[in-house]
């Protein structure tokens, strides 16, 4: 279900994916914005926001789903996370956002735990997942 | 309902149910940074005395460090988790058919990473 998973990742219900990646927004004309990929550490820059990618990739069983939430010490160092839920089926590395909600600028450094994956099991059926985003894509 | 420590521990690590049952079998015997290498290391060494388990960790091999350990693997003979054998002076261990999976699972894990320093 995790791969590439680091033994201390885990906590009491949950597991902190580390950050792999990042890519910034280009300014773009078409619905979804082209990204550059940028090398870590990273600047994040008052206001800043940029797509994380995690070291780990799911593979989600088809009766469960995954919610990522913020963890504690992203919150304290004033970053603010932009993330949801992962779907029944999903298959890749979680992709979310991260801004900087601060006046001053925040170093993102490789493995940075930033977010929580919280796994939850649920009752009945659900239908085949089909997204552009499948595999982890940013 | 979400999952806990066990369940995500052990569907990421493919981790049969039987192996967590050992996890809480090492919880109740008062496992240390020093007793859980000590085990890793006899899973790598298949069958060892104790004193060679040390010796493997470059740890003191006599006083404290021995009769913790020693204290630690009878536990675990009482448990069905460790088997020893007399061989004249010396003691030899390995682990019981039973354990069979929490060894392969410690060859596979990094201790030093679940013990709190």
């Amino acid at each position: 279900m995790i791969s590439d998973f680091d033994v201390s990742c885990f906590r009491p219900v949950s597991y902190e994916l580390r950050l792999a990646s990042i890519a910034t927004l280009l300014d773009s004309d078409k619905d979804v914005p082209d990204l550059r990929d940028e090398q870590l550490p990273f600047i994040l820059k008052s206001g800043e926001y940029v797509l994380g990618k995690s070291v780990e990739s799911l593979k989600m069983p088809a009766n469960m789903l995954g919610l990522v939430v913020s963890t504690s010490f992203a919150i304290r160092i004033g970053l603010g996370i932009n993330s949801g839920k992962i779907d029944p089926t999903f298959n890749g590395n979680v992709s979310f956002g991260i801004q900087n909600l601060t006046k001053h600028g925040i170093i993102l450094k490789k493995d940075m735990r930033l977010v929580h994956l919280m796994i939850s099991e649920f009752k009945g059926e659900t239908i085949p997942l089909e997204s552009k985003y499948f595999g982890g894509t940013l | 309902m979400f999952l806990g420590y066990s369940e995500i521990f052990g569907r990421a690590a493919g981790l049969k149910k039987n192996v967590q049952n050992w996890f809480i079998v090492l919880s109740r015997n008062e496992p240390s940074s020093l007793r859980l290498k000590a085990l890793e290391s006899l899973a790598k060494l298949e069958r060892s005395t104790i004193s060679n388990v040390l010796k493997q960790l470059k740890e003191n091999r006599t006083g404290g460090t021995y009769l913790s350990v020693a204290a630690f693997f009878n536990k675990l003979e009482n448990e069905n988790v460790l088997v020893k054998e007399e061989v004249g002076r010396r003691t030899y261990w390995q682990f019981s058919q039973e354990a069979e999976d929490l060894k392969k699972y410690l060859l596979i894990s990094k201790v030093d990473k679940w013990v709190k320093k």
